[in-house]
């Protein structure tokens, strides 16, 4: 469950201090300020580790790329798993640790991949940058390991460890022998496992110094380490400007690990994995896996390769399908399983959520109730309280509409949190089937789809899932919503008071300057909250 | 049964145990780490083992509506002496599986939760059941969290074992919505449980089956890199920190293991074959793996590989899809959550779902079976000093909520067996109620911590576990006077 740190809203009004959130608002506590939306805005840097551990994603990445393997090395499956954090993400850092268990997979993997670098040529060459010679190779391959130059004795240290190889690998040439030994502690090193944040306070602020902020960048962006030309301008100092911050920005994110990084963020966000468990009759039993990929592909397209903006993502009439998501649409002349870009109706699709996917997750008569409660939390971070648990009442009407309405409506003991919030929503979307189809009645009753819902302090009437998806994306509360998410997932922790700023300008840009999604990133990395931090508070 | 896609060129079985690595072996019994403080344990091996049902049982319902309560079919029919016949006869009653061990039960019953929820009953509940400490106000509702710490590390920590990192295991696919809920090392900061007991035991039993020779050559190399990595970690422990830097980074030193002779401590080859073939995640799996992670738990108890675990069973709210033989015609029930509230649907409104509580009943059963099946392994399975674990230590099968449709904290379900050493009075249902006042549950830890031979500091039997503004003291019903724990 998320709850919004920004909202300023009558919607989350509605609900507050109705059954099941019987805590009361206190402004200067941030999850009292997540929970209720009214927030004070807190000065200052982001209070926050400054060792955050590799999430396990991260360790898989980052040891492809030191290496340069074109493949993941596939051994995190096996690692402790960690708790849930507090964002819609794997990646919080504020609980990543290295426990007993977490340590002995480490070791594992790191005797394991020692084997295979010595066993690989391209990747032993890719560790000693064709190098004989131990100081300079430890001294440049430390760089890249650490993310950082290596400090005054460490290369003597591991040239020590090397040069006890042979003693532990005595079938091993005396070189390999060292370099796996050597290896094998490099990465267990905390300065691999954990990303290096440590720097002066003054004032309680910690500057960022550029090599911190090349990692910064490239994990936010990247999940993995930095590359060869990150680390040069590392080097050079070019990350301590907003011009090479931002040049570093825009070419990263054309890369590939972009791509993945982008596709992740909306998969967490939007649980695009449970459409993968969707099924219909008569279609193949990979339609669920490409409901997934159809939307996956769409959000990534509109944003790295159209540059598009939220509002793209949410009311752009077009998407990609292959012949089976086409009789969904009911379009014709699509063949084949292939996706391939088409264009809309758009007087009924806008944006992803209104591709199958999402229209077939959840079916039945609690259908409008669950897509309600899924965009009001993923797309709006609106709180909404736990459901309350009471007899049921009896359900009456023709149309589904109806029979949810005489359950939840007004009236009802459900009225507070459904007939204002969840179930206004919901209603927009009954245009369409439990399979994503276009429909026009239900039950033989004209569908009504009619509703209005108040964003902040305006209410907005709709008629249909077009005109919501429009209001929505018209939205403050989506914009701020979707830079808190990505703020969340690109640093890696839970949003704090002191980022509020930096969310309501980035929002701001993002509604009334339609700021692409790239532009969003780009502010993120170029904010406050990215080039300094402070160090944690003290627990009580 | 078939496991999840693996990576390629990187089977389990290749990265646990066949790549000439080696992972935390079991301890030589010399090597033990000891704790610091005074202990009173009539056995280096006593233990406890907490499982945990959700949901609640199908008991008499009061906070739901007392008019209309469902009958008890979780309890003994009456308290005092129980024998396996008089178990037995009470068929109507899921304690009644536990015949077979019914001279070593103990089911306290009148126990609940001190404080209340925050949101969320499964999660309050959660995070109180192993802790008796406060429900966080932040985070609230699903994502709330215990402020204190739970017995299973509070054990973990103070008996003596190869690690100081209770085992805690996880049955089933962990939901986003609230998944392990168990184990704290301390307030807000809550252990991550393991759902696969393949990996489990292959980090255990890493090094067993080789040859002394291959492990000396692990042991001096690894000793080596874990000097380096030690030295690294003391530097960064110098540094200004702040506290929860520091105890994040103080966890991680810690962990540091260097590798310890191992015993011969396998599962016979076919299990461990069994093990490594099973998928952790599949719902239709959840008797297989439980069983599963019930068999490493005892042979980590039984080689003294660790003396506290926890097995959490299915989600917070878990709503796995049981399929019980004889039960709905061997056909999958209705989400068990969903059974819990006697509604098809996890919140308030919903089509009632026929005969609930007798169904919740059923998977009450089946927990009281698969929860035999522990005790079984620990009537079987010895210390290496020969003592039978059942003799030796504790387990309990308890739940984060009483009864499912209300969601009550009150008399939330703690079945023991084993008498810790001879120390609890096992043989005997106990009902601690105080007429219609129920008792908070810290007492009990007290009990079973002071029972294991915890002390406080000052060499006092343990009675403040908790909250600090909880009662007091032990749970007398509990005791057996005669134990050697309590001279």
């Amino acid at each position: 469950m998320r709850r919004s740190l920004l909202l300023t809203t009558a919607l989350a009004l509605a609900c507050e201090g109705s059954i099941g959130d019987p805590t009361p608002y206190d402004p200067s506590d941030p999850e009292s300020c997540r929970r209720t939306g009214r927030c004070e805005s807190v000065s200052g840097p982001p209070q926050t580790s400054a060792y955050p551990r590799l999430s396990h994603p991260q360790w898989e990445n980052t040891v492809r790329d030191l290496f340069g393997w074109d493949e993941l090395p596939g051994l995190s499956a096996t690692f402790a798993a960690d708790p849930s954090g507090t964002t819609n993400f794997d990646n919080d850092g504020t609980v990543l640790q290295v426990t007993s268990n977490h340590w002995a997979d480490y070791q594992s993997a790191a005797e394991v991949i020692a084997a295979r670098v010595i066993d690989d040529p391209a990747a032993k060459a890719r560790m000693t940058g064709g190098s004989s010679e131990p100081r300079a190779l430890y001294e440049a391959f430390l760089h890249r390991a650490f993310r950082r130059p290596a400090r005054a004795g460490e290369v003597d240290t591991y040239v020590a460890l090397h040069e006890q190889g042979p003693t532990h690998y005595p079938a091993l040439p005396a070189f390999d022998a060292g370099l796996r030994l050597a290896l094998e502690a490099i990465l267990q090193s905390p300065f691999f496992l954990y990303r290096d944040e440590d720097g002066e306070v003054r004032d309680g602020v910690v500057q960022l110094d550029s090599h911190q902020l090349a990692s910064r960048l490239s994990y936010a962006l990247w999940d993995t380490m930095p590359d060869d030309t990150l680390f040069a301008a590392a080097d050079d100092g070019d990350l301590e400007s907003s011009d090479g911050l931002r040049a570093q920005t825009f070419r990263m994110l054309d890369d590939d690990r972009a791509r993945a990084k982008v596709e992740d963020f909306h998969r967490q966000l939007f649980e695009l994995e449970t459409y993968d468990a969707i099924t219909i009759d008569g279609f193949s039993n990979d339609l669920g896996r490409t409901m997934r990929l159809e939307t996956e592909r769409f959000a990534t397209s509109v944003i790295l390769d159209d540059d598009g903006s939220l509002q793209d993502l949410l009311t752009a009439p077009y998407s990609y399908v292959n012949e089976e998501l086409a009789e969904l649409y009911g379009l014709e002349g699509v063949t084949g399983t292939e996706l391939r870009r088409v264009d809309l109706d758009p007087t009924q699709r806008a944006g992803l959520f209104t591709h199958p996917g999402f229209l077939a997750r959840k079916r039945g008569d609690t259908a409008p109730i669950l897509r309600g409660v899924y965009l009001n939390m993923r797309v709006l971070c609106a709180s909404l309280p736990t459901p309350p648990v009471f007899e049921p009442p009896v359900q009456r009407g023709t149309t589904r509409r109806e029979r949810v309405d005489s359950v939840t409506g007004l009236g009802t003991c459900g009225e507070t949190c459904h007939a204002g919030v969840i179930n206004p929503i919901g209603f927009a979307f009954e245009t369409f089937d439990d399979e994503g189809r276009w429909r026009d009645t239900d039950n033989g009753v004209s569908v009504d789809a009619t509703s209005s819902y108040w964003f902040g302090d305006e209410e907005v009437a709709y008629d249909g899932p077009v005109e919501l998806m429009g209001a929505i994306a018209s939205s403050d509360m989506a914009h701020r919503c979707y830079a808190q998410n990505w703020m969340e997932f690109a640093f890696g922790r839970p949003l704090q008071t002191r980022d509020v700023a930096t969310v309501e300008s980035i929002a701001k840009g993002s509604l009334t300057e339609g700021w692409s999604v790239k532009e969003i990133l780009a502010a993120l990395v170029d904010s406050p909250s990215f080039r300094t931090r402070a160090p944690l508070p003290e627990e009580e | 049964m078939a496991k999840q896609a693996k990576k390629p060129g990187f089977g389990r079985r290749l990265f646990l145990r066949g790549a000439g690595t080696a992972v935390l072996g079991l301890p030589f019994l010399e090597s033990f780490v000891r704790a610091p403080r005074a202990k009173a344990a009539p056995s280096d091996y006593s233990f406890a083992v907490w499982c945990r049902q959700a949901n609640g049982v199908a008991q008499a319902d009061l906070q739901w509506d007392e008019a209309r309560a469902e009958p008890d079919l979780f309890w003994p029919t009456a308290t005092g002496r129980l024998t396996r016949e008089s178990l037995a006869a009470m068929s109507t009653q899921a304690l009644s599986e536990l015949a077979d061990h019914a001279d070593v039960l103990l089911p306290v019953a009148g126990l609940r939760f001190p404080f209340p929820g925050n949101g969320c009953g499964h999660s309050g509940g959660g995070n109180q059941v192993l802790t008796a400490a406060r429900v966080s106000d932040t985070p609230s509702g699903n994502e709330s969290l215990s402020m204190g710490e739970s017995v299973d590390n509070r054990l973990a920590r103070e008996l003596a074992s190869s690690t100081t990192e209770p085992l805690t295991l996880f049955t089933g696919r962990k939901s986003g919505y609230l998944p392990e809920v168990l184990s704290y090392r301390g307030p807000r900061d809550l252990r991550a449980a393991e759902n696969d007991p393949f990996l489990v035991y292959s980090r255990m039993v890493g090094m067993s089956g080789r040859s002394d020779e291959e492990v000396n050559a692990a042991r001096l190399r690894q000793a080596s890199v874990n000097d380096l990595v030690r030295e690294q970690m003391t530097w960064l422990l110098s540094r200004d920190l702040s506290g929860a830097d520091r105890r994040r980074l103080d966890l991680h030193f810690s962990a540091i293991r260097d590798l310890e002779v191992t015993m011969g401590c396998n599962l016979p080859a076919m299990r461990e074959m069994e093990l490594d073939g099973v998928d952790p995640l599949s719902e239709g799996n959840y008797q297989v793996v439980t069983q599963m992670h019930i068999d490493v738990i005892a042979i980590a108890l039984s080689c003294g590989y660790t003396r506290s675990a926890t097995l959490q069973m299915g989600n917070g709210n878990d709503g796995t899809q049981h399929v019980i033989p004889g039960v709905n015609g061997g056909a999958a029930l209705p989400r068990y959550h969903q059974i819990s509230h006697r509604i098809f649907s996890d919140g308030s409104e919903g089509d009632p779902i026929a005969g609930a509580h007798g169904l919740h009943h059923q998977v009450d059963r089946m927990h009281a079976r698969l929860f035999k099946y522990l005790l079984d392994r620990l009537a079987e399975r010895t210390t290496p000093d020969g003592d039978r674990l059942l003799d030796v230590g504790t387990a309990c099968w308890t739940n984060d909520l009483g009864a499912g449709v209300s969601h009550t904290y009150n008399n939330v379900p703690f079945v023991f067996a084993g008498s810790l050493g001879g120390n609890l009075a096992v043989g005997q249902y106990v009902n601690v109620r105080e007429g219609n006042t129920y008792l908070p549950h810290n007492r009990m830890f007290n009990t079973i911590l002071s029972a294991a031979g915890v002390r406080k500091g000052d060499g006092s039997l343990v009675d403040d576990f908790g909250d600090e503004s909880l009662p007091r003291g032990l749970l007398d019903a509990m005791v057996d006077p005669s134990g050697p724990a309590w001279s």
